[in-house]
């Protein structure tokens, strides 16, 4: 194989032999971790990693040919600093190295600004739709009292009828626009919780609601540690998450054959970036489901308050569960193609 | 009986608070602007006063506060269309006699407010 070949490319790369030892560095390597290669070909590929436990396992699985592939995001330490990447590691088979090892710093910034930026424009959106609600509750206030008051003038309960509906349809008006104000003032309450009573209560709720023409799947981590949050919310952020879905899977089989399935899932996941700085664990708990998928044209605003897929959709629901989670120092994302969507709730777990 | 007095920049508030209230029997001045009601304070006094809080000029807290400072024993009801806590808490702290949430319902709550303020 041709070593120089490494050289042309832009991330860097390392090869290590059976025993996890680097034996080639590219020179992107080198400045990555700000070593020359004869240093780093003096290094075990766990220590310059600075692997924890889970990681130098897996490496050791993947040089000995046990696994394939594997991909994550690492903290790599670099002198006194450290630098986020991905970090892939490829077996290879019969030749004299174990492994190559490819990084790829990731500008934390750019992932960073890109998170911020979003939780900016929903924090400026909440405040125009606050201060729309205010505009909107005052004529709502003539229109209630001015039926109110016709009300008390008729003599026949027919008449009486055409009041009710002004007055009643009023008061839904209100109903939703204290919706899309309700969530900014109180604070959390927050109890030590097992992310699976949150799980189970929605997985209840779920079966209630769309059992049998929805098949769930609970996929558990039951080694997932407790932690500190608001038992309702984070209820009512998933349930969203989990409505959405199986709504989306409902509507899509309509009397098909195919039984639409939502899995709940829980992991824990390492070196994940939130809207204001990466985290070192963290739950994951993710909603997948096998329905169509975001429509292209709305995947870059669901979080958004007033968007909506669907025909009889509020759009608060992910807008609701994105402000919660962010409430909680967390996050809400997604991917979805046809056939595949998967929301995640991602909450900062504190070092054990 | 003195009349009560409603302040809001809302002539449809006004106008459905005044037929309330004249149905009840309670006489009643409206006044469109803070400032406009301060200039009556120089001849009477009402037996209660409702104001709202988002006013363009002197807002209704602020108007709260001057009177208060005046006339101590004067009942003020604070209408609003922001039913946020703070706001709530605010116009309690400076010493709202009552809190009415817009759009309300004017026989159970506004009434009811005026009555017991009385």
């Amino acid at each position: 194989m041709d070593l120089q070949a490494y050289e042309f490319l832009a991330s860097a790369v390392l090869l290590v032999d059976h025993a996890g030892c680097i034996r080639h560095a590219n020179s992107p390597a080198q400045v990555l971790f700000a070593l020359s290669a004869k240093q780093l070909c003096t290094m075990s590929g766990c220590d310059l990693l600075n692997a924890d436990p889970a990681l130098r396992s897996r490496f050791g699985g993947v040089i000995s040919g046990k696994f394939g592939v594997l991909r994550q995001d690492i903290v790599v330490r670099r002198q006194a600093d450290t630098v986020l990447a991905s970090l892939t590691i490829v077996p290879m088979e019969g030749g004299p190295w174990a492994a190559l090892l490819e990084l790829r710093a990731l500008e934390p910034y750019l992932l960073l600004d890109r998170t911020q930026q979003l939780s900016k424009e929903l924090a400026a959106q909440r405040e125009s739709l606050r201060n729309l609600a205010h505009e909107v509750k005052n004529p709502l206030g003539g229109l209630r009292g001015a039926a109110q008051l016709l009300d008390a003038e008729l003599d026949t309960e027919e008449l009486r009828d055409y009041t009710r509906v002004i007055m009643a349809e009023a008061d839904r008006l209100t109903a939703l626009i204290d919706r899309l104000i309700a969530p900014q003032s109180e604070g959390l309450r927050k109890t030590r919780l097992n992310i699976h009573e949150v799980c189970e209560r929605v997985y209840t709720l779920l079966q209630a609601e769309f059992a049998p023409q929805v098949h769930v799947d609970r996929d558990y981590d039951t080694s997932v540690p407790e932690l500190d949050a608001d038992f309702s919310r984070l209820v009512q952020v998933l349930l969203n998450m989990a409505r959405n879905a199986a709504q989306s899977v409902s509507e899509s089989a309509n009397g098909g054959p195919d039984l639409g399935t939502v899995v709940l899932r829980t992991r824990i996941g390492r070196q994940l970036i939130l809207a204001d700085r990466p985290v070192r664990m963290g739950l994951v708990v993710s909603i997948i489901d096998n329905g169509p998928g975001i429509p292209p044209g709305i995947r870059d605003k669901v979080f958004h308050p007033l968007v909506t897929g669907r025909t009889n959709g509020t759009g608060l629901g992910l807008s609701l569960a994105q402000e919660y989670a962010q409430q909680h120092g967390g996050l809400v994302e997604f991917d979805s193609w046809p056939g595949h969507t998967e929301f995640r709730l991602i909450l900062p777990l504190e070092q054990a | 009986m003195k009349p009560v007095w409603i302040v809001d920049d809302d002539q449809s508030i006004r106008w459905v608070l005044e037929k309330a209230l004249a149905r009840e029997a309670i006489p009643v001045r409206t006044f469109a602007s803070a400032q406009a009601m301060q200039a009556e304070l120089q001849h009477s006094v009402p037996e209660v006063l409702l104001t709202d809080i988002r006013m363009p000029g002197q807002d209704g807290l602020s108007l709260l506060h001057d009177i208060k400072q005046r006339y101590p024993d004067l009942a003020v009801i604070i209408m609003t269309a922001f039913t946020d806590l703070e706001s709530t808490v605010k116009a309690f702290q400076h010493g709202a006699f009552d809190y009415l949430a817009k759009p309300f319902d004017i026989n159970h709550a506004v009434i009811s407010a005026i009555f017991s303020s009385m």
